[in-house]
């Protein structure tokens, strides 16, 4: 699993794929959480494990109630309130799982469209086509060898505007006001 | 300055890291069967150093740091008890950007000597040890934690003193001879630091634009060449152990390398390390007026703010890759860790502050 993500790691990820491989790892640390603080509460842990293979699977792009946003807003609201009563790296893990979370709802939102803006760009900027990995590849090559110097303003501003996508995924608070509305 | 090294680009991306590089051990269910292998091994070290009265007591392992295990411990003799570290490797990769521990102990002799204020190195670790590479330090009270530094009041006067503090620290480091840390010459970081950065960067196979547009930059703004000094290379909120009274020692020598006095004034102020105070720029802390004029009032050489700004571009390149090696040991399952997760995307946010500090919209 590692191998192929990390192949993908600088495309943004558009597919429902992404928050279900996300779900999994974080697994392991909710099954903790839930051996020791939710599961008599709650669920055994082995039930989280069903439902994680559960949307995993075809089924999760259903019309079925609660749909995928519903799902992670609940599990972000769980990890919240474990932070919340929690101390220490359990907290710090949950408020990182948390985080991560709201990353995945976020780029459900906005990560097709600036895909598409991102790929109609750089097809003009580097006159050819290709997929967005492809084409971020060739654009970081052309950079690197300063074949995009006489360029520099439209280079400049395409990055910025990419990282700018990225971190209004990532963390849209961290950017500055002028920077916010874009997505 | 040397060429380029090798890139991702090049035919085979023959630098690609591969997980089984990286040697971490850091399951949190091992950790205490970890900690007690540990404290076994340390406790037969110890004895055949101080004799077999000795003792390990209220040992604990500190939190996970990105290069070295740090356990903490009593060292219980006949005439009293002693609070220690013992700080132990932990990446093993041949784009690792840590020096050994043998050099981290050397630094800390030499630094310790000319009384800059660090834990003091009591031994380092030998193969019959059995404890890999690393060393034994003095343990020094103080608090490291940025948030805590930054709001609680009874840091009052240690903030207001970091900035002259920081100053006063760095024009001591950056007089020492360079004879006495010549060892440092063929680190990668004192030939040529960007071309390291980039080696580093590509080993991971990743592609930023941001962080392309911010390399060429770089390459195409090089500050012109300087005296040489002996650098610490991580000087930051978070590397530093403070009292309320202010500065006790300065922690975190793995980075340290020989090149220009300025690059450890651009990685203290870096954005990212003022945790959120970004009108303090040294370190969250303080202005830089006081902190400039501290270093040229104690012997340091002129400041040259443009040279600053470059290596704060170049701090956010280092700190972007940096967070891609803590995410590449998740990813790859040999340090899997939530904050780790976090430290791949967080790139982004680091992206940003380099774009933004070309552009000069930060400062």
């Amino acid at each position: 699993m590692g191998t192929s993500l990390k192949s993908k790691n600088l495309v943004p990820h558009y597919s429902l794929n992404v928050a279900f491989v996300l779900l999994k790892r974080f697994s392991t640390f909710i099954n903790r959480v839930f051996k020791t603080v939710v599961w008599k509460q709650v669920a055994p842990a082995h039930h989280f494990n069903a439902w994680i293979v559960h949307i995993s699977g075809v089924s999760a792009l259903s019309q079925d109630k609660p749909d995928i946003k519903e799902i992670l807003i609940t599990v972000k609201q769980l990890l919240e309130s474990i932070a919340n009563k929690s101390k220490g790296s359990e907290r710090y893990d949950a408020l990182c799982g948390a985080f991560l979370i709201g990353v995945v709802d976020r780029e459900l939102d906005y990560g097709e469209p600036q895909n598409e803006r991102q790929s109609r760009e750089l097809q003009i900027l580097l006159g050819r086509e290709g997929s967005i990995h492809d084409l971020y590849q060739q654009f970081c090559q052309q950079v690197r060898h300063g074949k995009l110097d006489e360029h520099w303003p439209a280079a400049f501003n395409f990055a910025l505007r990419q990282v700018v996508d990225k971190v209004s995924v990532t963390n849209p608070d961290y950017l500055t006001t002028i920077h916010r509305t874009k997505s | 300055m040397a060429n380029r090294s090798a890139s991702r680009f090049d035919e085979g991306h023959e630098y690609c890291l591969h997980s089984t590089q990286l040697l971490i051990m850091t399951k949190a269910s091992e950790q205490q069967i970890l900690l007690d292998n540990i404290i076994a091994k340390l406790e037969l070290a110890l004895k055949r150093r101080y004799g077999e009265d000795i003792s390990v007591e209220n040992a604990s392992l500190a939190t996970l740091g990105a290069s070295n295990r740090t356990v903490l411990f009593d060292l219980k003799e006949s005439a009293g008890r002693r609070r220690l570290v013992l700080r132990q490797e932990t990446v093993k990769s041949e784009v690792s950007p840590f020096i050994s521990p043998h050099d981290q102990f050397e630094i800390l002799k030499v630094v310790h000597r000319h009384e800059v204020p660090v834990p003091e190195p009591i031994f380092e670790l030998e193969p019959k040890d059995d404890l890999d590479l690393g060393y034994v330090m003095t343990c020094v009270e103080g608090e490291t934690l940025p948030k805590t530094l930054l709001n609680a009041r009874e840091f009052t006067v240690a903030r207001q003193r970091f900035a002259a503090q920081t100053g006063e620290i760095f024009a001591k480091l950056h007089a020492i001879d360079l004879r006495e840390v010549d060892f440092l010459e063929n680190v990668i970081d004192s030939v040529d630091p960007l071309a390291a950065q980039i080696r580093r960067y590509d080993a991971y196979c990743e592609y930023h634009p941001g962080l392309d547009v911010g390399i060429r930059w770089l390459e195409n703004n090089r500050p012109p060449e300087k005296p040489r000094v002996f650098v610490h290379g991580d000087y930051r909120n978070g590397n530093v152990i403070l009292s309320p009274e202010g500065i006790e020692a300065v922690l975190d020598w793995e980075c340290a390398h020989i090149g220009s006095a300025m690059e450890d004034f651009g990685w203290v102020c870096l954005r990212a390390w003022r945790f959120g105070n970004i009108d303090q720029p040294v370190g969250g802390f303080g202005p830089r007026n006081e902190f400039y004029q501290a270093y040229t009032n104690h012997g340091g050489q002129a400041i040259d703010e443009e040279e600053i700004h470059w290596w704060e571009v170049f701090g956010s390149l280092r700190w972007a890759v940096l967070n891609m090696m803590q995410a590449d040991g998740h990813i790859s399952g040999v340090r899997r860790s939530l904050p780790f997760a976090c430290c791949g995307r967080n790139t982004s946010m680091i992206e940003y502050d380099m774009l933004m500090t070309i552009n000069g919209d930060f400062s």
